[in-house]
């Protein structure tokens, strides 16, 4: 009985050991502040349908610079073509069909139980299992569901609504529709004394009960829709049927129907049942007798061409997308054209097409532009041009006449103003943004943060520079596929924070005397000062320029009281290896000081709190590459690439020779700290060395294993733990911080 | 486990070693699901996802491989509605099958907490179930932290409903198998964490074979990854579920093939 309770104890410790003791993971997935949509416009969508569509960057999806496009050739999209762009595409890209076609059931559903008190109790599916045993495919589409309302409520008016020819009507469009998931349930035909316009609709039931029964068991597998066929014919050669000129519709419906079914292996579509579908359509959209159903006719041709003649159809939508006439069907064409882009179908050969596709090469880009002259083909330019190119000035010659009313001015004023600045005119591109900024206001908000990101750049006073640097985001994705706008600030997350490019620049480009300048202004938010102060304090701190250090000292401690006691202990060092210690020895205190500020990933942990995700200190980049201070690889994201991609930015135009000097030499030595997980460990163990009488010793030692355990890792094995485990345990065994430090790690 | 222990200081790790090899010795050191439970025991070690992509896996040999494929996905929101699997799916007809359910909540808000809900659900899923060919059922759901007790209620209806003897299969996301440890008691036969798309930084490396701190006996049976991302370590005794983006190719078979050999 003793034994028990000391096994309990053992098998206790041994679980609790040999469990893993990283506990925080989830996901994880952690919301990104948005300032420029990379991919695509801004919301809402409906304005960017309208032809708001502010600066077209060459990495939005091809949809999106479809529109552009479109409004670029000044041929705006009609009423009816953004009306379906907004039912097929948000600002994410294309969106799925609502589910239309269960509500249109349930209409059919709910208007029968209308005339007839006990409807079919089994309730309608319209998914039906395929010939293969593990799909399925939608058999009875809205349309249908729409039709049959429409005529039931003709009929009751025409016969009655208790009449006994209506309750047969519904008996008979019950047994069409029960045909939707399964069976083969056929009505029989009416006495030939009915009402003609009964037997009439008797015939399409019946003609459509064996369309939608197709496939089903005890039928070879095109016999149901060969006997559809023969009375859709049937219903087609009767001009006096209401039905006859959707029947012959109908009859190409069936066959692309047939065409899915037969389908052999490694096909999609049987193309000889599609080739038959094709030349029904054709004769269709050839007779003018048949103008009812030309709409529905032109759609399925869509279809049959998308698979039978994928160029063709790509040439077609080529141009119908381009404009010249309104395409009512303009989102399922834009799915169309985008997907069968994607599979990689024919060179272009026509001017959207090719537009779409990059330009091709630099020279076809140039040699189309002097062709036509055109505004997609100059910002086509404007997206590749580099300042050494030959046609610089010409392009930038032709940039400049683009007046403030066209579409495309946005677009070029922003690429105008960045390649005068790459080419060394701050100038011009203080100028252009001079001017651009007079239209702001038609300007969303991706567009006016380009703006201002090139401002800051090309700055030429401190109070431009500090006004540029903050921006609210547009909204957040949270790395699970949803994406919150940030319509109102009321959330704390959309409120002011650094821009991707400004925290680059404060990180790498500018003195601790300008980083702490910004951080004590007197108009910069007071969240983004809060934050920024004791940013500046380590920064100073770290580069030990104690004087800078304690000028923000007072600042860095209103905005984390916790942090004043240490700010005294540096303020009162006096060595500077001793000052060292003591800003080392703050900063592992305080897992959210770092000598940066962050931007698209603000650090929403407690300042002096461990963050589960190891967003503490800093990692070996010390901030400057945007990005990475997060741990987030970058390469989907067009900032990222606008960063990285291009060389480091240069210094504000507003600094002096001698700050710009500073600035280099400062960023040289802050950054070869690297990784705080190796730097401050690293100091508070010589320190520990050389005055192990310092009480503060053990404590640093400690914070030290912490700053390993929690902080950013290179990837290389840290033997700083071990280190500072070891003299911890060997000088300071009694002590308590040896006690609270009983593993060290890699 | 070893990597561990070399990280503790020397007395500590005596120690420990020595209450291990107690642990081991009374059985402790087994963890719980280490063993695949009836019905999965007889499974192939590979399983390969069929998803919403045409798919002709008939060249997989069924003693080496199972298949689960996307048989259906339920909407809770904006109204519930389920969509089967609108692609082609070809296999021998020796394979194992599990038909997976995949759940999308989406912006489901207080609708997930209706009680009659997770009975409704459960009802659809079973459909998926009672397929002649259904051997195993998985479901897919990515439950937020506000849609937990509605999976928990969902799965307690599913199991009730489920034919006797059929395993009932989870995803689980990889950090539900560790700290997060909510789906302990959870009324299934496995849990397979995902360890691929796990979002910023989960993965700790890279480089194939990374670790991953699990500490849920459900997830020790198995591992989800993708033929597009590093694995992490398997051992030789999990079964391994394989995802390949877009329809499965010779070439995506055979780069799964030089993914498990190592």
């Amino acid at each position: 009985m003793r034994k028990f309770p000391k096994a309990l104890i053992l098998s206790t410790l041994a679980v609790l050991v040999f469990l893993p003791r990283l506990g925080e993971t989830c996901g994880p997935f952690f919301s990104t502040a948005t300032f420029v949509r990379a991919h695509g416009p801004d919301r809402p969508m409906a304005d960017f349908a309208r032809g708001r569509i502010g600066v077209v960057l060459p990495d939005w999806h091809e949809a999106y610079r479809l529109v552009a496009y479109r409004y670029l050739e000044s041929k705006p999209l009609s009423a009816g073509e953004q009306r379906s762009l907004l039912e097929h595409y948000d600002a994410e890209r294309h969106i799925e069909p609502p589910d239309w076609t269960g509500k249109a059931a349930q209409g059919w559903t709910s208007a029968g139980a209308h005339y007839n008190p006990a409807p079919d109790p089994t309730g309608l599916t319209d998914y039906k299992q395929s010939q293969s045993e593990f799909s399925s495919y939608s058999n009875c589409l809205a349309p249908a569901f729409d039709t049959a309302v429409e005529t039931l409520q003709d009929r009751a008016r025409r016969f009655g609504a208790a009449s006994p020819e209506l309750q047969e009507w519904i008996r008979g469009q019950d047994t069409v529709f029960s045909n939707c998931s399964g069976g083969a349930n056929i009505p029989p035909d009416l006495p030939a004394t009915s009402n003609p316009l009964l037997r009439a609709d008797r015939a399409y039931q019946i003609a459509a009960a064996h369309f939608y029964a197709g496939t089903s068991e005890g039928h070879e597998i095109t016999k149901g829709y060969e006997i559809a066929i023969e009375h859709f014919q049937a219903i087609a050669a009767d001009k006096s049927s209401p039905w006859h000129s959707i029947s012959s519709y109908l009859i190409a419906r069936t066959l692309v129907r047939e065409a899915g079914v037969t389908a052999g292996d490694g096909q999609t579509y049987n193309p000889a049942y599609l080739a038959k579908a094709e030349a029904q359509l054709e004769a269709i959209l050839n007779d003018p007798a048949q103008q009812s159903v030309h709409d529905d006719a032109e759609v399925l041709l869509g279809l049959v061409n998308y698979r039978l003649h994928p160029d063709q159809r790509k040439a077609e939508l080529g141009k119908l997308l381009a404009g010249g006439k309104p395409d009512i069907h303009f989102g399922q064409d834009l799915i169309d054209y985008t997907w069968l882009g994607r599979r990689g179908i024919s060179p272009a050969t026509d001017d959207l097409t090719d537009w779409l596709s990059g330009g091709g090469t630099p020279e076809h880009a140039i040699a189309t532009w002097r062709r036509n002259r055109s505004l997609p083909w100059l910002v086509a330019l404007l997206w590749q041009l580099k300042p050494r190119d030959a046609a610089f000035s010409e392009v930038m010659g032709a940039a400049a006449k683009v007046p403030p009313t066209s579409e495309a001015y946005a677009t070029v004023a922003y690429f105008r103003a960045r390649l005068a600045r790459e080419s060394g005119n701050d100038e011009l591109a203080r100028h252009v943004l001079k001017a651009a900024r007079t239209q702001s206001n038609a300007f969303p908000p991706s567009a006016i943060h380009l703006f201002q990101d090139e401002q800051m750049l090309v700055a030429t006073d401190f109070a431009t520079f500090e006004s540029s640097l903050w921006q609210n985001p547009i909204e957040y994705d949270d790395g699970i596929g949803d994406i919150v706008p940030c319509n109102t600030a009321d959330s704390p997350e959309c409120g002011p924070q650094f821009s991707p490019a400004a925290a680059t620049l404060l990180n790498s480009r500018v003195p601790a005397e300008v980083f702490a300048r910004v951080a004590l202004w007197g108009t910069f938010p007071a969240n983004l000062r809060q934050r920024m102060a004791p940013s500046a304090w380590a920064r100073a701190a770290l580069l030990d320029q104690s004087k800078l250090a304690q000028q923000v000292a007072e600042a860095a401690g209103e905005a984390q009281p916790a942090l004043r006691p240490y700010l005294q202990q540096y303020a009162q060092a006096q060595t500077r290896e001793e000052r060292q210690f003591a800003a080392v020895f703050a900063i592992l205190h305080f897992p959210g000081l770092r000598p940066f500020v962050d931007s698209s990933y603000p650090r929403t942990t407690a300042f002096q709190k461990i963050d589960s995700y190891r967003d503490n200190w800093w990692c070996r980049d010390v901030g400057s590459l945007e990005e990475e201070v997060e741990y987030k690889n970058s390469d989907d994201d067009y900032q990222g690439k606008l960063m990285q991609g291009t060389p480091a930015p240069h210094f504000p135009v507003f600094l002096d020779a001698g700050e710009r000097q500073r600035a280099a030499a400062e960023w040289q030595r802050l950054s070869s700290y690297g990784t705080a997980s190796r730097a401050l460990p690293r100091i508070a163990i010589d320190w520990a060395r050389k005055h192990p009488e310092d009480a503060r010793v053990p404590e640093a030692l400690h914070l030290s294993v912490r700053a390993i355990r929690y902080g950013c890792e290179d990837g290389k094995p840290n033997p700083l733990s071990h280190e500072a485990f070891t003299i911890l345990h060997q000088n300071y065994p009694k002590s308590e911080w040896a006690k609270k430090t009983p593993f060290w790690f890699k | 486990m070893l990597r561990a222990i070399a990280r503790i200081n020397v007395s500590t790790r005596i120690g420990l070693i020595l209450l291990v090899s107690w642990a081991v010795a009374t059985g402790m050191g087994k963890p719980h699901g280490a063993t695949r439970p009836a019905g999965l025991v007889d499974f192939p070690r590979l399983t390969v996802w069929a998803w919403e992509h045409p798919e002709d896996l008939r060249s997989l040999d069924p003693k080496r491989y199972a298949v689960a494929y996307l048989d259906q996905t339920i909407f809770i929101a904006p109204q519930v509605s389920s969509r089967p699997r609108l692609q082609r799916l070809l296999v021998s007809p020796a394979m194992q099958i599990i038909a997976v359910v995949r759940i999308e909540a989406g912006a489901a808000g207080a609708a997930i907490d209706d009680p009659k809900l997770p009975v409704q659900i459960a009802a659809m899923i079973v459909r998926s179930a009672q397929k002649p060919r259904t051997d195993v059922l998985q479901i897919d759901f990515d439950a937020t932290r506000s849609q937990r007790a509605f999976y928990i209620n969902l799965l307690r209806e599913v199991r009730k409903k489920l034919p006797e003897g059929m395993p009932l299969s989870i995803t689980a996301l990889a950090s539900w198998c560790a700290g997060d440890d909510w789906i302990s008691g959870l009324p299934v036969d496995e849990a397979v964490p995902m360890f691929f798309r796990m979002g910023i930084d989960a993965r700790p490396s890279s480089l194939p074979g990374w670790t991953y701190p699990l500490r849920e006996p459900l997830c020790e049976t198995s591992a989800g990854v993708s033929t597009d991302e590093p694995w992490p370590a398997i051992r030789s005794d999990e079964h391994i579920y394989v995802f390949h983006p877009g329809s499965w190719t010779p070439a995506a078979m055979a780069k799964m093939e030089a993914m498990v050999k190592p």
